[in-house]
């Protein structure tokens, strides 16, 4: 065995190399920012937890943040350096919430932040910036830098052009581009949510002066005096248009822009239950039409709070502003939005429990390592299962919470299966050595744990989207969630533990590291078939579970879906592995080739059928997740053939010792008989 | 073999036909096969559309399968493959399940749970049988009963009958003073039609029925001097209009596709009359069909394409569509309809809703589809979908005895390999 924990050894240090000349330096500033000081931490925290309504939920704007953060700027936080005291670059790292307050309360600042990452030099050739044409490795533009008019109007000029384009013929340039538009779109309609709050409006005119309240006012200054302005507004009646008028008109005309700028970024202002409203929040520009209708006075406050947090000079005097505001919509909120859910949220995604448990996973893998190094210590075994159970506790434990916050079961979309399928794996994993105390399966357990919460991160920055957003109409049943998803889930993941497992045994076999007959192998060869009869049942039942779901809503039991179909070719899959090993047609070698392929055929129906573009479940497109898939298959199916061939090319010779064998009495007969074991 | 398989094989090992039909073989065979169909069916559905694919590869007997190979997204080239279809897949899966798996399974306490499981799949499978074979559905679209008056006259608020989504028949009307006689005719008897044509002679009536030019997709179009038209020409005798049918391309989802076709009535007198049939189906915007309308020999007759009608046993009316949003958003949330459900003088009111259908005498309604989608209502429209498949609720039925079985036969096992040798000479 230490031939295969020196090859484990080399393998982590290489990752790790790799990871380490992987990294890059954030890009510097092109000018000196205004913000010289740090948000404060306890203000950060607090802020987080702002309640705001976002695609039909109400929800901290930390999640809202994060999610505009990793759709727009695809990283969770956004890097630059700045010249230092001391004339060295200092590099600054932005959290999502105060990357939203800066472009809030620092407008000029954010809009030269390093945003949108451009992977393809092709990209700036098209938008006419200068580059050293490398191919690899990616650039930033900042939002200024996609403002300036030639190269907003070419971009919208090519999105226009590329987007009539089926998305599967466009090429990589074209594709980039799209999605950049996209992006900046996004970003463009947060950055002015709250513009006319940040500038001074100059009134002329004695009688307007005196309506709004002074020479040179702010926004919310004007809707302070809504009754007064309104009353010279009916005055002049349909007169505004005339010359006279021209500075009566220069205000409305302002705040006409004020209600279109907050256009798609978050509704920051609750419903007012005095006025009987429902769960539907208001934009900006709701509040300022309400206002000026001389009605939802409430929201005054909130108006003022948010013009002394762009207004104000220093920092601190932000921090309080903002605060103010925090409370003040907590407080409005409160009545119709269940407090204890948005703060359960903040702290849920500040702990972020699963992104712990990522690194106990490779604690317990490294113990587990340590523990193939030194067979006989039974602390170390112990000090590794204890290690990943622990970290299967916390990412469990952050599914719960996800749970709680959504009041929903464990998944609700693509992002929770990743999650779920992990902790699964694990438990499964987990299970298999106890049963079998071989070392094998600690192994295995908490690299397929971290390496799924790993893809889970990354799918949820690629995808950026909200992963607790509502659901629609048809998968708003509970009942159907918490058996056929959960259940056809159980069985996804045991079917890609079973396929690791497989994998681990062709690889020990093809390597010689160890002989098919030896304990270590039959072991590993009972943890697959075990496992697959136990993926087998989740699985037949959850396929069949979702088509007496999908005969209740879309009125037909099997439309041979997609997604339905993957489920079915899982199962029958492993239908065909357990008849095939009992009627003898394959042994060992047979079982884990075709449960490696299996494997393939689970990667397939959880992730490529999304990727197809037809059908009912079509959920949930991503580029990047392409090639995930495809490197899942071309891993999958290498380690297909290297079992192949050895098993074609390669007669195992016989060991030494062979006699141990007799120790395994139930399939080691039949087992042997399928290796040739002359010598010659 | 070994001990485990020993006792689940067959009670009497002999090269019978019977054996060779329940043999653990031809099963993983057929379940590679139909994997396999799976598979290269899911592929096909992304050029060729659910219906084709469904028709082609599940429902045929055999056929030639294309699978598109690519490697990273990049088409490599197209294998062609014959296959046999999914339906003698699994009429021999089924076969080889209950002489292999029922029949011929020693039939003891060690087996209960594999023999319980075997049933669960052969009652699935049947149920799947049936469904192909004596179900039938189709959509019924009504608009939001008006609460007093009788609303607009073309609109349809209640209805006892629902049309199919696909399937097309061709309704002969004869006029018979107050009463209108009607003959069918399905669409598979119309199929000569595409390309060639189909003649009908009506019993004891004086005129032939010839039917040409059938396009599955199209639309008809008036002839004017700055219109090509690839197809026939018609106009109505003394008429100046000239109207042709215009071929559209086939949409994946045939559903979408209006059929039509030409139709030439050759009256025993030697009267020729030409027109075009036009397959639209109008509801619930127009509640009347209009058919093509002819006389012979003084008797009005009438000529209907239209989609197959089906009867409902009781009468549906629409007495309002609710549909709510996620806050802030136009994401549905919920979308139900309220119907009152009329028997005779009998009426109930029921409500129907994405995953609560309504039950009812042998026909399930299901909420699918609301409009205007744009502008939206009030007055709104419901569409529900109707079916009628004998083995509705056999697949629940299945799945318990299945997840059952699993249970009894894997916990069996799992507990006999806890407590065996094997286990203790295993661990390390």
């Amino acid at each position: 065995m230490n031939t295969i924990s020196r090859c484990a050894f080399s393998f982590a240090l290489s990752l790790l190399a790799l990871l380490g000349a992987c990294s890059r330096p954030a890009p510097r500033l092109p000018a000196p920012p205004e913000r010289t000081e740090s948000w404060s931490r306890e203000f950060v925290e607090a802020f987080a937890s702002l309640p705001l309504q976002d695609n039909g939920r109400v929800k901290p704007a930390v999640t809202f943040a994060a999610f505009a953060l990793y759709q727009i700027h695809g990283r969770r936080d956004l890097q630059y350096t700045v010249p230092g005291a001391d004339g060295r670059d200092q590099k600054v790292t932005l959290d999502p919430t105060e990357w939203l307050c800066d472009i809030w309360c620092y407008p000029n600042q954010a809009s030269i932040y390093p945003l949108f990452r451009i992977e393809h030099s092709g990209v700036l050739d098209a938008l006419g910036f200068a580059n050293d044409g490398q191919k690899q490795g990616f650039e930033y533009l900042s939002y200024a830098q996609l403002l300036e008019e030639k190269v907003l109007q070419k971009l919208q000029e090519l999105f226009r052009q590329y987007s009539k384009v089926d998305q599967t013929a466009r090429n990589d340039v074209q594709e980039h581009l799209v999605q950049l538009w996209r992006r900046f779109v996004a970003y463009d309609a947060i950055h002015r949510q709250l513009a006319s709050l940040q500038y001074d409006i100059d009134v002329t005119g004695d009688e307007l002066q005196q309506a709004v309240g002074g020479a040179t006012v702010r926004l919310a200054t004007v809707l302070g005096n809504a009754g007064p302005l309104r009353a010279l507004l009916l005055r002049i009646g349909r007169d505004i248009e005339s010359e006279k008028h021209a500075n009566v008109m220069r205000l409305v005309e302002f705040l006409t822009s004020a209600v279109e700028n907050d256009n798609g970024g978050a509704r920051l202002l609750p419903p007012i239950a005095a006025l009987g409203e429902q769960d539907t929040w208001h934009t900006l520009g709701d509040g300022i039409n309400m206002l000026l209708q001389g009605q939802g006075d409430a929201l005054l406050p909130l108006f003022r709070d948010l013009q002394q947090a762009m207004q104000a000079k220093g920092l601190r005097d932000k921090e309080t502003a903002l605060r103010a505001f925090r409370d003040k919509v907590a407080a409005l909120a409160g009545a119709r939005t269940d407090a204890g859910h948005i703060a359960l949220e903040t702290t849920y995604y500040r702990a972020n429990w699963h992104y712990q448990s990522i690194h106990w996973f490779l604690f317990g893998f490294v113990l587990a390592a340590a523990c193939w190094l030194l067979p006989r210590n039974r602390l170390l075994w112990w000090a590794s299962l204890l290690v990943t159970t622990a970290a299967l506790g916390m990412l469990s434990y952050d599914i719960v919470l996800r749970c709680l916050i959504t009041g929903r079961p464990p998944i609700k979309n693509l992002y929770d299966t990743f999650l779920f399928i992990a902790a699964v794996g694990v438990a499964i994993s987990l299970v298999a050595e106890l049963v079998l105390p071989r070392r094998l399966a600690l192994a295995i357990a908490p690299v397929l744990g971290s390496v799924l919460v790993m893809f889970g991160r990354m799918f949820e920055v690629t995808r950026g989207e909200d992963t607790m957003d509502p659901l629609v109409a048809v998968l708003d049943s509970n009942f159907w969630l918490a058996t056929h998803v959960t259940t056809i889930n159980i069985g996804y993941a045991t079917g890609l533990a079973a396929a690791v497992f497989a994998c681990v045994w062709v690889l020990l076999r093809a390597s010689r590291l160890v002989h098919p007959a030896d304990p270590t192998a039959k072991a590993l060869m009972r943890m697959i078939y075990g496992i697959t009869c136990f993926s087998l049942a989740f699985g037949v039942v959850g396929t069949i579970l979702g088509g007496v779901w999908a005969n209740d809503s879309w009125g037909r039991f099997w439309g041979w879906d997609p997604k339905e179909n993957g489920a079915l070719m899982i199962c029958l899959a492993q239908i065909a592995l357990l008849h095939a090993r009992m009627s003898g047609m394959v042994r060992d070698t047979g079982i884990a080739l075709w449960a490696t392929v299996t494997g393939c055929v689970v990667v397939f129906s959880w992730f490529h059928v999304n990727l197809l573009g037809v059908g009912l479940h079509s959920y949930g497109f991503s580029s990047g997740l392409r090639d995930a898939v495809w490197w899942s298959y071309t891993i999958g199916l290498s380690i297909f053939c290297i079992g192949c061939l050895d098993n074609l090319l390669r007669p195992v010779p016989v060991r030494q010792g062979q006699a141990a064998d007799a120790a395994v009495p139930a399939r080691a007969g039949a087992a042997n008989a399928a290796w040739p074991t002359s010598n010659g | 073999m070994t001990a485990v398989a020993e006792s689940l094989a067959p009670a009497r090992a002999s090269a019978s036909p019977l054996a060779l039909l329940g043999s653990m073989k031809l099963a993983v065979v057929l379940i590679v096969l139909l994997a396999l169909l799976t598979w290269l069916g899911t592929l096909a559905q992304i050029d060729e559309g659910l219906w084709k694919v469904q028709r082609d590869y599940f429902e045929s007997w055999g056929l030639i399968a294309q699978l598109p190979l690519s490697w990273w997204g990049t088409p490599l080239f197209t294998l062609r493959i014959p296959l046999p279809g999914a339906y003698p897949v699994m009429g021999l899966l089924f076969v080889n399940l209950v002489v292999g798996g029922l029949m011929r399974l020693r039939w003891n306490v060690r087996n209960i749970g594999v023999l319980v499981v075997h049933i669960g799949i052969a009652l699935l499978l049947i149920a799947g049988f049936v469904k192909l074979e004596a179900s039938y559905s189709g959509h019924l679209a009504l608009y939001e009963a008006p609460k007093g008056g009788s609303g607009v006259a073309s609109r349809l608020y209640e209805a006892s009958t629902f049309v199919s989504f696909h399937d097309y028949e061709l309704a002969l009307l004869t006029e018979r003073g107050e009463q209108v006689e009607e003959r069918v005719v399905a669409e598979a008897a119309l199929a000569n039609a595409r390309g060639g044509s189909v003649t009908l002679a009506p019993a004891g009536l004086p005129f032939k029925v010839q039917l040409h030019d059938w396009l599955d997709n199209c639309q008809p179009r008036q002839k004017g001097p700055m219109v090509n038209a690839v197809t026939p020409v018609v106009s109505e005798t003394g008429s100046d209009v000239a109207v042709f049918l215009e071929p559209r391309p086939a949409n994946k989802e045939r559903e979408r596709n209006v059929a039509g076709c030409y139709v030439t009535v050759l009256a025993d007198d030697g009267t020729r009359i030409d027109s075009v049939l036009f397959g639209a189906e109008l509801r619930p915007f127009e509640k009347r069909r209009v058919p093509f309308c002819f006389t012979v020999a003084g008797v009005r007759y009438g000529l209907d394409l239209r989609r197959v009608m089906f009867d409902l046993p009781y009468t549906i009316r629409l007495d309002r569509f609710e549909k709510n949003d996620h806050p802030g958003t136009t994401m549905a949330r919920d979308f139900r309809s309220f119907v009152t459900v009329r028997e005779g003088a009998a009426e109930r009111q029921a409500q129907i809703y994405m995953n609560t259908p309504l039950r009812k005498d042998g026909f399930v309604l299901y909420q699918t589809n609301w409009g205007p989608q744009e502008g939206g209502g009030p007055p709104w429209y419901s569409v529900l979908e109707v079916s009628n498949n004998p083995s509705d609720m056999w697949p629940a039925i299945a799945c318990g005895v299945i997840a059952l079985g699993l249970m009894i036969h894997f916990l069996r096992k799992l507990g006999a390999f806890l407590t065996s040798s094997t286990r203790e000479a295993l661990k390390a």
